[in-house]
């Protein structure tokens, strides 16, 4: 099932598009959380954690799904295959965790952003910044980064199966 | 045993290479990956759990009860 070259150039786009989309909107929203984290203004740290729901929820959302399955699509519609090369397997791990964990974790960005709304000054420091899941999921999204632009070599038991079987001669 | 494609810089096909050995064997960056990722996991749950990264304690995903905020 390998796509035409004119249809993986489209994929390819779509899904650097989403997935350098993703990393960037991450740093903003790292950005946002500092800014919430460090700042003396009341009204600095309530704007800060509303952008960063809304960050959350209409930009990292839609990135991150659009990025796993852009990534699907041009492991499953190339010859390089979902399960055949670590790097591949690797990047497609790390994303679903990355996806799966931002989903789990909006809800409560959501209900920390509402806090942040009717909270007085003196309980506007207990928020903090949500520093550590921003921080930790840039840190994921850019050793998948890595992984797609160096593919390192290294063929599963599945690929190199595959590999075998495509060079093995048939017999008459 | 190579699975480099033609043309490393695209996302292409790989190509054929002459096998070179018939013995298969787990590339060493990818072991040093898992246990570098082992590593990751292990200090993240010692992190969470020692409530870095967000309100401090057992209340690190929910909100203080003053706040008078349900949770979603």
């Amino acid at each position: 099932m390998t796509m035409s070259p004119a249809l993986r150039k489209l994929a390819l786009t779509v899904h650097l598009l989403s997935s350098v989309g993703w990393i960037g909107a991450v740093i903003a929203y790292l950005a946002l959380g500092i800014s919430a984290m460090t700042s003396l203004e009341v009204d600095k740290v309530r704007s800060a954690w509303i952008a960063m729901e809304l960050t959350g929820w209409f930009v990292l959302v839609p990135l991150a799904l659009a990025a796993l399955s852009t990534g699907l699509v041009m492991a499953i519609g190339t010859s390089w295959g979902l399960l055949r090369h670590y790097w591949v397997v690797i990047s497609l791990a790390l994303t679903v965790l990355s996806t799966v964990i931002l989903l789990l974790h909006m809800p409560t960005v959501s209900a920390l952003a509402e806090a942040a709304r009717m909270a007085d000054s003196n309980h506007l420091g207990t928020l903090g910044g949500d520093l550590f899941h921003a921080g930790g999921g840039l840190l994921v999204l850019l050793v998948v980064m890595v992984l797609n632009v160096y593919k390192p070599r290294g063929l599963t038991p599945n690929g190199w199966r595959k590999q075998l079987e495509q060079r093995t001669p048939s017999r008459p | 045993m190579s699975d480099r494609p033609h043309q490393p810089d695209r996302f292409d096909e790989p190509g054929a290479a002459p096998a070179r050995e018939l013995s298969y064997s787990t590339p060493r960056w990818v072991k040093a990956f898992g246990l570098a990722a082992v590593v990751a996991v292990m200090l993240v749950v010692v992190l969470h759990l020692g409530g870095v990264g967000g309100m401090p304690g057992p209340g690190l995903h929910t909100l203080p009860a003053e706040h008078g905020v349900q949770r979603p």
